[in-house]
């Protein structure tokens, strides 16, 4: 090959590369994810516990009392829930959050995410809300931490999305679940958070079966072995 | 000589694909110098320098970039009936003229912690044929309260909807609007991208609660000031005035495509 060929070749290659005139400088424009992808589905407290509140419209005297021991408030409609401080110093009783039934979709969870919301701190101690045990239907809980965990560890507004043991299918009439409970002083400030799955929905009754995810393809589902019961 | 030579033909299935280019370029060099054919280093000094070889160490860097003409434009929402407990341009208590943000004051309605629910509905937009693919939400609120304990107001949504569309939402009830923030970098997920026809609009259904404590002697002052302001996120497909655009790779065809649709075969068995 003539010294001229090869450097015409040389520049071909380069400009399949897409590197001429760009200085290897790539422009990235974040994206929407596509449909039906990264969806959020949201907790709920079906049943209402003493120091947990649903934030349904209820007067301020009722939410009041809620947070102390004389009622409770629970809403399967809006998904804000106060958590007010606990009887004694320490952690205060564990509500039980779930999903609704989603009966036109079948759903791939692909993580979990919880928006928080601490009132500013004075003299008081800040009151930390903490996980635990995500799970579908019976299953295995899909954090890898068996206790407790801060709850910030799945906080919105990070870059991305906390990892989760197993990415298991929701399929009505399952729910998903999970555990939340307060740790902070008896005179701790309340706190007000939602809790929600980021899902990927497989199959939708109303708009057709999507294309989840490359995270959520089976090809990144792949395991090396089978699951630890059968061997 | 030799030796290099052959240190880098080991490396080369070792490399990534943008080091091999860059192996294959020198090798090819080195044996074209062996043969005594040596191609002028001047001709390739601006193309190497050009791909970001040299001098980067390996490293690739990215800059945020525009979406590109079309692409990623915002539709906002408009409050459809006046509220006692919010202020729009057109002033307290009614329904906005021309202006999308609205104006709350949360925690007077009798100590109740909510307004809503409020409808919101997009504006023709007679132009255009677009498609949603995102929803948007801009939350701010005062910490200038003196007397309350207060919380940050929570933004819920509910019925997001193109004309009589299906909800692009999950549930059926309230969700949180925080993932679909204009502060967090990614956008939130919706069932469908549907299309949004010039006649038609889209509209959504908002309540907003807080959890403050209100002190026992309520004050104005002690009201949770908030402003909020919505737009759904979507693609030019066809402009009456400047023409038709190409969407983005995440509304072309391809990225739309499932692998059933109800529409041609009438359900869905799983």
């Amino acid at each position: 090959m003539r010294k001229q060929d090869q450097f015409r070749a040389q520049q071909a290659k380069i400009a399949r590369a897409q590197a001429q005139g760009v200085g290897g400088l790539k422009f990235v424009a974040q994206s929407p994810p596509g449909l039906g992808r990264l969806i959020r589905i949201p907790f709920y407290l079906e049943t209402g516990v003493n120091r947990f509140a649903s934030l349904n419209g209820s007067t301020d005297a009722n939410i009041t009392l809620a947070l102390g021991a004389g009622a409770v408030i629970a809403s399967t409609t809006f998904p804000a829930i106060v958590a007010g401080p606990p009887a004694l110093v320490g952690a205060g009783p564990t509500a039980l959050l779930r999903t609704p039934q989603i009966s036109w979709a079948l759903l791939r969870i692909v993580g979990f995410e919880v928006c928080l919301y601490s009132p500013p701190n004075d003299d008081s101690y800040p009151m930390e809300l903490a996980v635990q045990d995500l799970k579908v239907g019976g299953g295995a809980t899909l954090f890898v931490h068996e206790d407790w965990a801060p709850a910030s560890i799945y906080q919105a507004y990070q870059p991305s999305l906390a990892g989760l043991r197993d990415y298991p299918i929701l399929e009505s009439p399952n729910q998903a679940e999970v555990q939340v409970q307060v740790v902070g002083d008896t005179t701790s400030h309340r706190l007000t958070f939602t809790a929600s799955i980021v899902a990927e929905i497989l199959s939708d009754d109303q708009v057709g079966q999507h294309i989840p995810g490359a995270y959520a393809r089976s090809g990144a589902m792949v395991r090396q072995g089978g699951s630890y019961l059968g061997q | 000589m030799s030796h290099e030579l052959e240190r880098l033909k080991t490396l080369l299935p070792l490399v990534d694909k943008t080091r091999r280019q860059w192996l294959l370029g020198r090798i090819r060099e080195m044996e074209s110098e062996r043969r005594g054919g040596e191609i002028p280093r001047s001709w390739l000094e601006g193309p190497v320098a050009a791909s970001g070889l040299a001098g980067t160490g390996g490293l690739s860097f990215q800059a945020g970039s525009p979406g590109g003409a079309g692409r990623l434009v915002s539709v906002p929402f408009f409050l459809q009936a006046g509220d006692p407990y919010v202020i729009t341009d057109a002033g307290l208590g009614n329904a906005p003229i021309s202006h999308p943000e609205v104006l709350l004051s949360i925690g007077t309605n009798n100590e109740e912690r909510s307004i809503g629910p409020l409808e919101f509905k997009t504006r023709n937009v007679a132009w255009a044929r677009l498609r949603v693919v995102g929803f948007q939400v801009a939350k701010k609120y005062g910490l200038s309260q003196t007397d309350a304990i207060y919380t940050a107001p929570w933004v819920l949504a509910k019925d997001l909807r193109v004309d009589g569309g299906v909800s692009l939402m999950a549930s059926d009830a309230y969700t949180d609007t925080t993932p679909f923030s204009n502060l967090i970098p990614q956008y939130g997920g919706l069932r469908d991208y549907p299309i949004l026809e010039k006649d038609n609009r889209a509209s959504v259904r908002i309540s907003i609660m807080v959890g403050q404590i209100i002190p026992a002697v309520l004050l104005v002052s002690d009201e949770i000031k908030a402003s909020l302001a919505m737009w759904l996120l979507c693609e030019v497909l066809e402009d009456d005035i400047v023409g038709d655009f190409l969407p983005g790779p995440y509304a072309r065809g391809d990225a739309l495509r499932r692998r059933y649709d109800y529409r041609t075969t009438g359900g869905v068995t799983r």
